[in-house]
């Protein structure tokens, strides 16, 4: 049995019963917060002495949601908190209840009553309850398009055993197995993590990266205006998107060098076939102090692709700009000088504000794909877009749209303003000739 | 004209509630003004609206409170709310999006535009404004 938003009452609910109701209820996956379920929950525990829990949550939580955007973020745990309730009666015994670790929470709660035929559960039971259910949940989700999201979204679960215990009391009870069974989760995912850092520093020490290009079109003429260089990890493995080899790579501590590798290799694979437009690399926050990346550093390997320091636009993700922006103005200070370019990546994610792109003066604004998506149907994100598009004027800075999937996306950034884009629409991203041909396409 | 749309207009300000008022109607829609969240809660608890012009400033119950305890209630979950603010900053139209608002309009706002946006987002044929979010 499951435990979810109950049916709105016919009369409407003053503002005190609706600010209860906000803080015990999550409005992305309608689930209610698991001391809401005490109640319940305490009766069951003096009946049958002990209750199974099962802690069930995204796997790399933090990193999934800083990749990817609240956005895609909340649909995911949506997702989920369906896949969880779909299973109940199947994965999960008849009785349960579900509930989610606070509003806007992230982490879900599945109290285990009885096992399926109704008896009491064990440890034994929990066990093959938990292998189950996490293959049976990702076996759910899987297929579904959450923007590109790769590799495969995975869970961890854990779970551990909720006794009577007379000497406590029954909410910290309640707690403290909540935290048991999600700390089992935790090692097995840190095991997990140690195997990957390993294999990340062994990518490096190969030099086991390969450079796919996207163009950067113009929304007016179709025209390229360059191509982005874009990093790719060994095929088939949990590195191949780029996203995921660099978040874990600041973890392990090996950023810059991987920074320095996938920028070498792109490089070398740009100058391959005789240049056409500017390149846009892309470089960790990090790194900006990292000699190599310094106008000096950058010089010494330009003439290996043949190019100077204006076919160079180097692409700086916003999400570090706020935090320390005079450390950033200064270094993104120093390329601008040395005659690069500079693009401030992933802007309207809500990092930075209006007055760090002003300190910045960035050559190029590229707008997070987040807002792009589905933007002719959503009147705040063509909101945020003409502000950017204003300060863009203001600052001398072009924009250029991410992730374009759609004509009427498109046609929407165009009469907005946004310059340039870049995105499926236009060509997907490729080795450095495939690019070139279908951008020429246009 | 059709029977006409009601919207509920939420602002402190006694100036720009009155323009908004005489904006709308003059635009043939129907208008109540409420001066915070917790009038603007109890008139929805009276009436019916087809959308909401919510300021995000106020004393008593803000805007973005009352935006919260609106989509907490099945009643008003898929009402289109627009956020009003003199602010404009990224961060918090991200906000707005986060919370569920439709639509953001910066202060001082151009009433042409104004109108504009309200009539798109109440357009007849666009269907289910909710689903835009």
């Amino acid at each position: 049995m499951t435990c979810t938003h109950p049916d709105g009452d016919p009369e409407r609910t003053s503002a005190e019963s609706l600010k209860l109701r906000s803080v015990l209820y999550d409005r992305t996956t309608g689930l209610p917060t698991y001391t809401l379920l005490f109640d319940r929950l305490r009766d069951e525990l003096e009946r049958r002495r002990q209750v199974g829990v099962v802690h069930v949550e995204i796997a790399n939580l933090k990193m999934v949601e800083s990749l990817y955007g609240w956005q895609v973020f909340d649909r995911i745990l949506e997702r989920l908190s369906r896949a969880l309730q779909g299973v109940i009666g199947k994965s999960l015994p008849p009785e349960t209840l579900l509930g989610i670790n606070g509003v806007a929470g992230d982490r879900f709660v599945a109290f285990v009553l009885g096992n399926d035929a109704g008896g009491d559960v064990d440890h034994g039971y929990l066990a093959k309850l938990d292998a189950d259910l996490r293959a049976t949940l990702e076996a759910a989700v899987d297929g579904e398009d959450f923007v590109g999201l790769s590799p495969r979204l995975s869970f961890r679960t854990g779970f551990a055993l909720l006794s009577e215990d007379p000497f406590y009391r029954f909410e910290r009870l309640v707690y403290a197995a909540v935290d048991e069974a999600r700390t089992l989760s935790a090692t097995r995912e840190q095991r997990r993590e140690q195997s990957w850092g390993a294999e990340l520093k062994r990518i490096i020490e190969d030099a086991a990266v390969t450079t796919v290009f996207q163009p950067v079109v113009d929304l007016g003429t179709r025209e390229v205006l360059g191509f982005e260089a874009l990093a790719r990890g060994p095929k088939d493995s949990f590195f191949e998107m780029p996203k995921a080899m660099f978040a874990l790579s600041l973890r392990v501590g090996v950023a810059v060098d991987l920074d320095r590798l996938c920028r070498d290799t792109a490089l070398r694979s740009w100058g391959r076939v005789p240049g056409q437009g500017k390149v846009f690399l892309n470089v960790l926050p990090g790194s900006l102090d990292d000699p190599a990346w310094t106008a000096g550093g950058l010089d010494a390997v330009l003439g290996s692709a043949c190019l100077k320091p204006e076919d160079v636009v180097v692409e700086v993700s916003e999400r570090a700009a706020d935090s320390e922006t005079e450390r950033f103005a200064a270094a993104t200070e120093k390329l601008k000088a040395g005659g690069y370019g500079v693009a401030l990546d992933d802007v309207g994610t809500g990092y930075a504000t209006l007055a760090t792109l002003e300190r910045v003066r960035p050559h190029y604004v590229k707008i997070d794909v987040s807002m792009v998506r589905d933007i002719h149907e959503n009147l705040i994100k063509q909101e945020l877009l003409s502000s950017l598009v204003q300060i863009g004027r203001r600052i001398g800075a072009s924009v250029i749209a991410e992730g374009v999937e759609s004509e009427p996306e498109a046609e929407t950034l165009r009469s907005a303003g946004a310059r340039y884009a870049q995105g499926y629409l236009f060509a997907v991203p490729g080795s450095t000739t495939t690019a070139r041909d279908r951008g020429k396409g246009h | 004209m059709t029977s006409s749309r009601r919207i509920l207009v939420v602002d402190d300000d006694a100036d720009i509630q009155s323009l908004t008022r005489a904006v709308l109607e003059r635009a043939s829609y129907d208008v109540v003004s409420a001066s915070n969240g917790r009038q603007a809660i109890e008139a929805m608890r009276g009436g019916t609206f087809d959308l909401v012009l919510l300021d995000v400033n106020m004393p008593e119950m803000n805007g973005w409170e009352t935006l919260r305890l609106l989509r907490a209630d099945r009643a008003f979950a898929s009402l289109p709310v627009v956020m009003f603010s003199v602010k404009g900053e990224i961060r918090d139209k991200v906000h707005a999006m986060q919370e569920g608002a439709v639509d953001y309009i910066a202060k001082p706002f151009v009433v042409d535009e104004l109108v504009a946006r309200i009539r798109r987002l109440l357009q007849p044929d666009t269907g289910d404004v909710a689903a835009r979010r």
